[in-house]
């Protein structure tokens, strides 16, 4: 599956393949024009060697642009009005009886370095700029005596110098939708691959979270389904308040949140205040958030605790430099199983009937 | 302590105001309140310029707490223990700075604020838990060094509460745990900015033999 994506074209190559075909005909067009074999035919061939000049410079610089990727930019309206005046130049000093026959090179081929210039720009421009150089002919030729093969063979020849070109900007713009639906497409095929990938991780994320609930949420529920356990045991009390503050703090892990290890514990303990307790909530120090595994460790330990409280409890947080620790004093406690990590310790103090377990991460884990 | 101990309540609140007078009346040795208000200035005037200690709420106008109070009194050669609404470690070691001669929240008024006044009347400062927390979790490197045992028992007093269970976690002595929470307060007040109320900390600290001179070595910093 993922090795398609790769194989995918993008809009930008498909633009940049056209662009090459674009310059290689009008290349070809330009560089087999009748002028450097028919030099005798011209009587002024300065201004038409001029002329052709500007017109193989354009193409050069159409070359190197091409080479380096760069649109022609504010060039654009500067190259236009030369490849213009070279049409200018070249027909009103051809021959009147030459005009748009083959020894009018410049005819058939300006056309094509104004594809160049205007193949990304709507069609509409590259139209009107041909009927500009059309009209350059068509003023010469309205200047002199014509007959009816005159008018016929600027006909027949303008379906080449406008035609043609045209006929190239119109298969461009429609390349160019082309393009624009690719990369749609291709957008589209990536977000649902992420969406996908996305969901994946959450699924595995959400099965190992059901997977650490479900060791100790499963047999107490099956105990209270079949009578094994019985609701009014204290016990059994104790018990579904620890699976059910394990439970929010597991839902509150996939919050976002500034300070997860406070947004979890605070989860945890609103289950206990919802029981009647009275929580003293208190923090000092500054702490960088720990990994969820860390987390677990440090609130797994205080929250057991915590569900033992009779009728008050205070709940603490502490992070200097070295160490961060959770810690509960409660009156009374409920079981709390060994810490699962070795770099969080769990430290139990009774006096009275008060009870405090601190659980701390030690600096020695800490990357530095 | 063979004579009574003068005292001035400033806070906004009437009611606080009685309640901590009823309480003063109630102490060994007894606390007698001379006067009472909303405003720094009553302790400038009449009986009240020579009472012992000067018990000041950080905010007597609704509003973000400020320590202009605490300044002006401290700077007349006063003692005060800071006694406030709020639980916010920043605040508290600004006011050690400052020279509070301990840090009281409303939470913990009922089992401290009277063990604080009488301390400050002696010149001793006084360290609630939630003030040893403050000064456990205080991260500004230029804050005064404790040592490793005066931090961990700082940070168990502020977590447990109680001095003893405090010592049961360290395998020390409850006394060690005192001497461990009021070194670290003499620090405290041997740091920074100069305060008559701070020298009086210090000086009472070399008294208790609690530090010695070696251990200020930042006391004379101006």
């Amino acid at each position: 599956m993922a090795s398609m994506t790769h194989r995918g074209i993008t809009a930008q190559e498909l633009l940049h393949g056209l662009r090459l075909a674009i310059t290689t005909i009008a290349g070809t067009v330009l560089l087999t024009a009748s002028l450097p074999r028919k030099l005798a035919a011209h009587d002024h061939l300065t201004p038409q060697l001029g002329a052709y000049a500007t017109l193989l410079g354009l193409l050069a610089v159409e070359i190197v642009l091409l080479v380096r990727r760069r649109d022609w930019g504010r060039l654009r309206g500067p190259a236009l009005g030369l490849t213009l005046a070279a049409s200018i130049l070249s027909t009103w000093t051809l021959r009147p009886e030459y005009l748009t026959t083959s020894t009018d090179w410049s005819f058939g081929t300006t056309g094509w370095i104004g594809v160049i210039l205007l193949y990304n720009r709507p069609i509409s421009l590259l139209a009107a700029f041909l009927v500009a150089h059309e009209a350059v002919t068509v003023a010469r030729v309205l200047t002199l005596p014509v007959d009816r093969d005159f008018v016929l063979n600027l006909v027949a020849g303008s379906v080449g110098t406008v035609g043609f070109p045209l006929a190239c900007g119109l298969a461009s713009v429609a390349l160019r939708s082309i393009a624009a639906l690719a990369e749609r497409a291709q957008a589209e095929t990536a977000a649902i691959r992420t969406a996908d990938a996305v969901a994946t991780a959450r699924h595995a994320a959400r099965q190992h979270r059901l997977a650490l609930l479900d060791a100790a949420v499963e047999p107490l529920l099956q105990g209270l389904a079949d009578g094994g356990r019985i609701p009014t045991d204290p016990a059994v009390q104790r018990d579904c308040a620890v699976e059910a503050a394990r439970l929010r703090r597991m839902l509150a892990e996939t919050d976002l949140s500034d300070d997860p290890l406070l947004h979890e514990l605070r989860h945890g303990a609103d289950v206990a205040e919802r029981q009647g307790l009275l929580i003293e909530f208190e923090t000092v120090g500054i702490w960088s958030a720990p990994s969820v595994e860390v987390r677990r460790a440090l609130l797994d330990g205080p929250l057991a605790a915590l569900s033992g409280a009779r009728s008050w409890a205070r709940v603490s947080v502490i992070g200097t430099g070295e160490a961060l620790s959770v810690n509960v004093v409660a009156d009374g406690t409920g079981p709390v199983a060994p810490s699962p990590r070795t770099d969080v310790e769990y430290l139990v103090v009774s006096e009275d009937d008060t009870t405090w377990i601190e659980a701390r991460w030690t600096a020695a884990s800490r990357s530095s | 302590m063979d004579r009574r101990i003068s005292l001035v309540v400033i806070d906004d609140h009437e009611v606080a105001r009685k309640g901590l007078a009823a309480w003063c009346a109630e102490s060994d040795p007894p606390i007698h309140v001379v006067v009472d208000g909303a405003s720094v200035d009553i302790a400038f005037h009449g009986l009240a310029r020579t009472a012992d200690v000067v018990v000041l709420d950080l905010q007597l106008t609704p509003g973000l707490p400020t320590l202009d109070g605490l300044q002006r009194l401290v700077a007349a050669g006063r003692r005060v223990v800071v006694y406030t609404q709020i639980a916010d470690d920043a605040m508290a070691v600004r006011c050690l700075d400052n020279g509070a001669m301990a840090y009281v929240t409303k939470a913990e008024a009922g089992e401290h604020l009277i063990a604080a006044i009488h301390a400050a009347a002696d010149g001793r400062g006084y360290t609630p838990p939630t003030l040893g927390g403050a000064m456990a979790g205080n991260s500004d490197p230029q804050g005064p060094s404790l040592s490793i045992q005066e931090v961990t028992a700082l940070k168990a007093w502020f977590a447990s509460r109680s001095k003893s269970m405090a010592a049961k976690s360290m395998g020390v002595a409850p006394a060690t745990i005192h001497t461990y929470i009021d070194r670290a307060r003499a620090k405290y007040a041997a740091h920074g900015r100069p305060a008559p109320s701070k020298s009086d900390m210090v000086r009472r600290a070399l008294e208790d033999g609690l530090i010695d001179l070696s251990e200020l070595g930042d006391a004379d910093r101006p």
